[in-house]
């Protein structure tokens, strides 16, 4: 990242919330788009299994999760007390995180973008999101998992200007072990989503 | 004229199976007696006095899905001739040509017909709406942003918010022209100005009243009002259409 030339005002302070939490509110723009395959393909326990097949985001239906976090294209979030909500320029669809200390439901039935809730770790939004189906891919690659997939993003606004996000996949049936990558955005500050309808876009 | 079901009026019944936030109570639900949600109770208010018009909220019934003017006499539509000719068309092939055949989306203003919930939520300089249906959303801005000059026009447009004593009224212009207001197929052009008032009476109840000022296809605005109720105590399903769309093909209307 070249620092030099980034904005002074996004060096600025975070801002915060009336509770006193961060607010990550705002519209952010991955840095790159970010392929999990390097690491993921290391801790793989079927490398048959995980051979590329037809990307599932060709069918319009809901890409999934970290996918969606890994650009190109931008999300924005909107935040109060009880819930945090994503906003995905991709598919015009949404993520509800409920920070209402309501517990992850037990043997959900399976969703595309699963289920989730946070809770604040000082002044980290850690995220967790089970309850998926196994029909996405975790990234552009094609990186497989199962429906024991579980990920914690830990959403962490460095200054007014840039946001973390701390991706652990943690898939027993499909890695050896859990890993973790790191997405790097930043605040588009004069930008809104617009409009995308997959199925207008799909050739 | 009874209504007859257009084929793709079924499609809104594709639902998720179950969910899991189903019955999570609704944080601060006024309660009767037996515990359950008091829809008759005063409409809540936001810490600056307006009317909070945030929540769950359902179409009550397909009404409104299969006619957007299904409360006004047939001659009380305003079409231009074209518009009048297309809507016939579109009745006597069934709807074969409805967008939402196809999983694309529902436009502004049919989306809040549809019965699947809809969730209103506040935020600083925005309401946003998440729909069940489709799992999409609509931002509706609320920090006094117009309509920007290079944009591009879409199903559900560009929303602008602003309240008038207790109506939060929404005027939404930027539509694409292909939208169907309704499965009978009311047209809606490109030059269309909607404008939505969200009035909530009182915990459980709302009116949407929608003005439709479209030169292009009908000779003077017209208005009509929706009725959708609150569905506290639970939670929006993901809900895909193209993951199980298989009535596409069946649909072949006439």
């Amino acid at each position: 990242m070249i620092v030099a030339a980034m904005l002074a005002s996004s060096l600025a302070p975070k801002a915060a919330m009336a509770q006193g939490k961060p607010d990550l509110s705002g519209v952010w723009s991955p840095d790159e788009v970010l392929s999990i395959r390097a690491k993921a393909n290391a801790l793989l326990l079927n490398r048959k299994a995980a051979a590329s097949k037809r990307d599932p985001d060709a069918n319009c239906t809901l890409s999934g999760v970290p996918r969606l976090d890994l650009g190109p294209k931008s999300f924005k979030i909107l935040q109060s007390p009880d819930e945090v909500v994503i906003l995905y320029q991709d598919f015009t669809t949404f993520r509800q995180v409920f920070t209402d200390g309501r517990p992850l439901p037990q043997d959900p039935q399976p969703a595309w973008l699963g289920y989730s809730v946070g809770k604040w770790d000082g002044d980290t939004l850690v995220v967790d999101t089970i309850g998926f189906n196994d029909l996405t891919w975790l990234d552009n690659a094609g990186t497989p998992h199962s429906e024991s997939l579980h990920v914690t993003e830990r959403f962490h606004r460095r200054d007014k200007g840039h946001l973390d996000i701390q991706i652990t996949i943690d898939d027993p049936k499909t890695f050896s072990h859990s890993f973790t990558v790191t997405e790097h955005a930043r605040l588009s500050p004069n930008v809104d989503l617009t409009e995308f309808i997959c199925l207008e876009n799909r050739k | 004229m009874r209504s007859v079901l257009s084929a793709s009026t079924f499609l809104f019944f594709i639902a998720s199976a179950q969910g899991q936030w189903l019955n999570y109570p609704t944080k601060d639900a006024p309660r009767t007696k037996d515990g359950k949600p008091d829809m008759s109770a005063p409409a809540p208010r936001t810490k600056d006095g307006k009317v909070d018009i945030t929540g769950i909220w359902l179409a009550n019934g397909l009404k409104y899905l299969i006619n957007i003017a299904a409360d006004l006499k047939p001659d009380e539509v305003p079409f231009q001739p074209w518009a009048a000719a297309l809507y016939k068309e579109r009745r006597e092939n069934r709807g074969r040509d409805d967008p939402n055949n196809f999983c694309l989306p529902s436009g502004t203003p049919e989306k809040e017909a549809v019965t699947s919930p809809f969730k209103v939520m506040q935020f600083p300089g925005e309401m946003l709406i998440l729909y069940e249906s489709r799992t999409i959303y609509r931002e509706i801005f609320t920090d006094g942003r117009t309509i920007p000059k290079d944009f591009r026009p879409s199903w559900q447009g560009f929303s602008a918010g602003h309240w008038d004593g207790d109506d939060f009224v929404v005027e939404t212009t930027g539509l694409n022209g292909k939208i169907w207001m309704d499965t009978n197929g009311h047209p809606l052009s490109e030059a269309a100005h909607v404008t939505e008032r969200f009035r909530r009476h009182d915990y459980g109840h709302m009116d949407i009243q929608i003005t439709i000022d479209d030169p292009k296809a009908y000779t003077k605005p017209w208005t009509i009002t929706e009725n959708p109720s609150l569905m506290a105590d639970t939670e929006l399903l993901e809900s895909v259409c193209e993951e199980n769309n298989k009535d596409a093909r069946h649909i072949v209307g006439k």
